[in-house]
């Protein structure tokens, strides 16, 4: 990089990046903290540490003095407490989180370049401070709860042996680009003990040739303390990946000062500052290194006390970048496709000859592409990290009492689906507090129920989707109210006949609300339709399962991906279509008994003793040329959501083929019952099938082809609606009542 | 930063934040009256805030210029910056100050 480019910004945005990492880091262990007050793990406490220690190194890199002010206000309380000599009260635990939320926020002030100027700043840092200094009288009494670690670490610390730990740190010619800057570091040593230091300037070049972004000098530093080596190594935490780092340690006798084999090439930092130049015109010639560290002879380290080496175990990458590599791999998977369809047009000798050749290409792509979207995928945890403080202050705002299960927070799923999936979250544990569990305590006793109720949050990975579950134990979905309030607001006429999962499928109509009063939780009636909608611009689907009196579940079904899947091209007349082959369960030409047409123009298929709902995609589309008579054709069996099935009529199976997802919503429109577009070897573009919209558009072909059954409730369900999850049956249990009838 | 050139001698006023963004135009300074052979004084009294990244600059433009026969000082240093000279380990550039 020249002069003329240094450029801060791009550090700036890296420091950032790391201080919303870092951030749901502390979010995690705070929760911890405070969901286990009596039994606090120090380390979370050094966790927390680390990170307000690690904001607080960055920010004075660039001059964020706010920031530094707070943060080191903030990570004194934190030192005291990691120490055991503030003890750790409930108390103390929600201050942190209000800190920790004014951090959040200078940072944003930060990142926006303004001052922030509410009173909260102030009211929080004054309680840190008081805390820190002392805090409240009972805050030192007997009755403190030391914590664990601590009884060792008093011991550790009363004891008067000290050591010299010699400290070789030789900065990588980036460490200021990760904003990291040594002299923070020479002065948290200092402040653990004596510090001398050497300074190596031989790679400092010519004012003509230096780059001011780039670490020239290295040093050697001598400290004599009392502290153990993690405390040392703890200065350097933050990086170890930007510099060579060696520590070696001598235990010095109770006389401080005093090392049990002293070295005579040992650096003495008073003589070597004597025997300086006196004046700087002496001092052109570069100050001479320390003597090599592994000619100090010493006894040896203390377990544990092994050199210090820095090992890179990850890399930061501009998600732009990775972005681009998912789109050329994309655009590799169509070319390849491509080729081999070309090939196959090749006289036989040449075609066989190529073949192999384009075996190992298409697994070799798979790789890449496989290799590539893992770049991208990212455990859940960066989102449910935050809900467990929303149900808390919510729980606090409602004056409910919840208890909030999270499981699989390690479930990976792309980073973009991550990105968006935050808001509908945060509005189903909102809707399931506010409106799922009971109003008091005495009502969930009154029903046979703990006082506290349990919200379950869950993630996992299903049918090559991403499943996360919202369940609350709570009263259940109201459906005689929920009815009334959307015959109320004119979502359905006062004479419809709804089955119970069509009512509950109400809560996710435009402006639908039960709340009474419009509140700062909830009763807006923007809130489930938005997440429904959010849901499925990003290819997912929602379902509520709600039983009277003993809770409600959501559950949110996402793509694990937004950028490929493996499916099967179908062809149904000229068209061609693709379907997921995660949604395919078999394929089957039907015999001509087993096809049973419906009096409501449906038809069902038997198989194996089950009737499936056909869906007629020429019907659908309207498709000429296609094959009508399904005997003829091959009915293809998805699953869809709730476990349902269906038999998707196709003319022909063509092939399975990976395929690159084309979005519709940016390249066209949505079109109803298709997920995406694709390109396929030929060039030409197909589309991906949504089995769900297709399932919900038969039955509104339904509805409109059989006017003599409308308002006997099935074809009354609004369009779009899924039935129930979790119950295995293959067709509704009216249209099989219909179909006895013929 | 305010730069003063009398005779052959450039007289540098520092700003009172030398933090790592300031390096570069520090530098380039520093390369203007390179390029021009002037003696470099240095006023440091209003310095408040220092980087180890402004450091080396102001290191390299002192070993350059004497090397090149010129004469360099840095006059009226504040504390700050004898402190972080002193915490980087440059103890013979402190004694060349000339602390204010």
């Amino acid at each position: 990089m020249s002069n003329n480019e240094f450029n801060l910004d791009q550090f700036k945005a890296t420091y950032f990046e790391e201080c919303a990492e870092l951030l749901i880091d502390a979010e995690t262990r705070l929760a911890l903290l405070q969901q286990h007050p009596d039994a606090v793990d120090v380390e979370d406490l050094h966790a927390i540490f680390r990170v307000v220690h690690s904001v607080k190194g960055g920010a004075g890199a660039f001059s964020f003095d706010q920031l530094v002010g707070f943060a080191h206000i903030y990570e004194t309380l934190l030192d005291k407490m990691r120490q055991g000599t503030i003890p750790v009260t409930e108390e103390l635990i929600t201050l942190l989180l209000a800190a920790n939320d004014i951090l959040t926020r200078l940072i944003q002030a930060a990142q926006d370049g303004v001052t922030l100027t509410d009173t909260s700043l102030q009211d929080i840092t004054s309680q840190l401070k008081l805390f820190a200094e002392g805090g409240p009288g009972e805050q030192q009494t007997e009755s403190a709860r030391p914590l664990a670690q601590e009884p060792a670490e008093q011991e550790e610390k009363n004891s008067t042996a000290k050591s010299k730990y010699i400290i070789s740190f030789s900065p990588k010619p980036h460490l200021f680009q990760h904003a990291n800057e040594p002299l923070l570091l020479v002065r948290e040593m200092k402040q653990l003990g004596e510090l001398s230091t050497t300074v190596n300037t031989e790679r400092l070049p010519n004012i003509r040739k230096i780059e001011p972004d780039i670490a020239y000098f290295s040093w050697v530093f001598e400290l004599v303390t009392d502290r153990p080596l993690e405390d040392i190594e703890e200065v350097f935490e933050f990086v170890t990946d930007d510099c060579d780092l060696e520590i070696k340690v001598e235990t010095l006798d109770t006389e401080p000062g005093t090392a049990k084999q002293p070295s005579p090439e040992d650096p003495d930092p008073a003589e070597q500052t004597s025997a300086l130049p006196g004046t700087f015109e002496n001092t052109g010639a570069p100050v001479q290194a320390a003597p090599p560290l592994t000619t100090t002879p010493g006894p040896v380290p203390p377990a544990g006390a092994a050199p210090t080496t820095a090992k890179v175990s990850s890399i930061r990458v501009d998600l732009d970048r990775v972005d681009r590599l998912v789109n050329m791999v994309g655009e590799l998977v169509i070319t390849q496709a491509m080729l081999k369809q070309q090939v196959e047009n090749l006289p036989p000798e040449f075609a066989q000859y190529m073949s192999k050749g384009f075996e190992d290409l298409g697994m070799h792509t798979r790789e890449i592409q496989e290799s590539v979207m893992a770049v991208r995928m990212q455990p859940v945890k960066s989102v449910f990290s935050r809900i467990p403080r929303l149900v808390r202050e919510l729980a606090s705002k409602l004056n409910k009492q919840v208890e909030l299960i999270t499981l699989g927070e390690h479930t990976e799923v792309d980073k973009t689906v991550i990105e968006q999936l935050a808001d509908p979250l945060i509005h189903m544990i909102r809707n399931s507090l506010d409106h799922g569990i009971e109003e008091t305590a005495n009502d969930r006793i009154a029903a046979g129920k703990p006082a506290k109720a349990t919200v379950t949050l869950s993630a996992e990975h299903r049918s090559g989707r991403i499943h996360i579950i919202v369940i609350d134990d709570g009263r259940g979905i109201n459906r005689e109210r929920v009815r009334i309030k959307a015959i109320e607001k004119g979502i359905i006429s006062s004479d419809a006949s709804l089955s119970d999962e069509a009512i509950d499928e109400l809560i996710f109509s435009p402006g639908f609300s039960t709340a009474d009063e419009v509140t700062d939780v909830s009763g807006r009636g923007v809130g489930m339709d938005v997440v429904r909608r959010n849901i499925i611009n990003l290819g997912g689907r929602i379902a509520v399962q709600s039983t009277p009196g003993q809770g409600t579940k959501f559950i949110m079904s996402l793509p694990l991906t937004l950028a490929v899947l493996d499916g099967m091209i179908v062809s149904v007349g000229q068209e061609k279509f693709i379907i997921s082959l995660t949604s395919i369960i078999e394929s089957l030409r039907p015999a001509k008994k087993d096809i049973h047409p419906l009096s409501n123009g449906s038809t069902v298929v038997a198989i194996r003793g089950e009737y499936l709902r056909l869906v007629l995609l020429h019907n659908l589309f309207n498709i000429p040329g296609a094959q009508h008579d399904p005997s003829k054709a091959i009915v293809v069996v998805v699953e869809i959501e709730g476990g349902r099935r269906v038999g998707v009529l196709v003319d022909e199976l063509l092939g399975q083929q990976q395929v690159v997802i084309k979005s519709l919503e940016e390249n066209y429109d949505p079109v109803e019952g298709i997920s995406a577009a694709t390109i396929l070897g030929n060039g030409k573009v197909a589309l991906i099938l949504d089995v769900d919209g297709l399932d919900a558009m038969a039955k509104a072909e339904i509805k409109t082809s059989a006017p003599e059954t409308s308002g006997q409730g099935f074809s009354e369900i609004p369009q779009g609606t899924a039935l129930p999850l979790d119950k295995p049956a293959t067709i509704d249990p009216r249209e099989l009542a219909v179909m006895e009838q013929n | 930063m305010k730069l003063e050139v009398s005779e052959q001698t450039a007289t540098i006023s520092l700003n009172p934040c030398l933090d790592m963004a300031s390096a570069e135009s520090l530098l380039e300074i520093f390369l203007d009256c390179d390029n021009r052979a002037l003696n470099l004084k240095i006023d440091a009294s209003a310095v408040e805030k220092a980087s180890t990244a402004c450091i080396q600059v102001i290191h390299s433009a002192a070993v350059s210029c004497i090397d090149a026969g010129r004469a360099f000082q840095i006059s009226q240093a504040s504390e700050t910056l004898v402190t972080a000279f002193k915490d980087l380990g440059l103890y013979s550039n402190i004694t060349m100050m000339d602390e204010g």
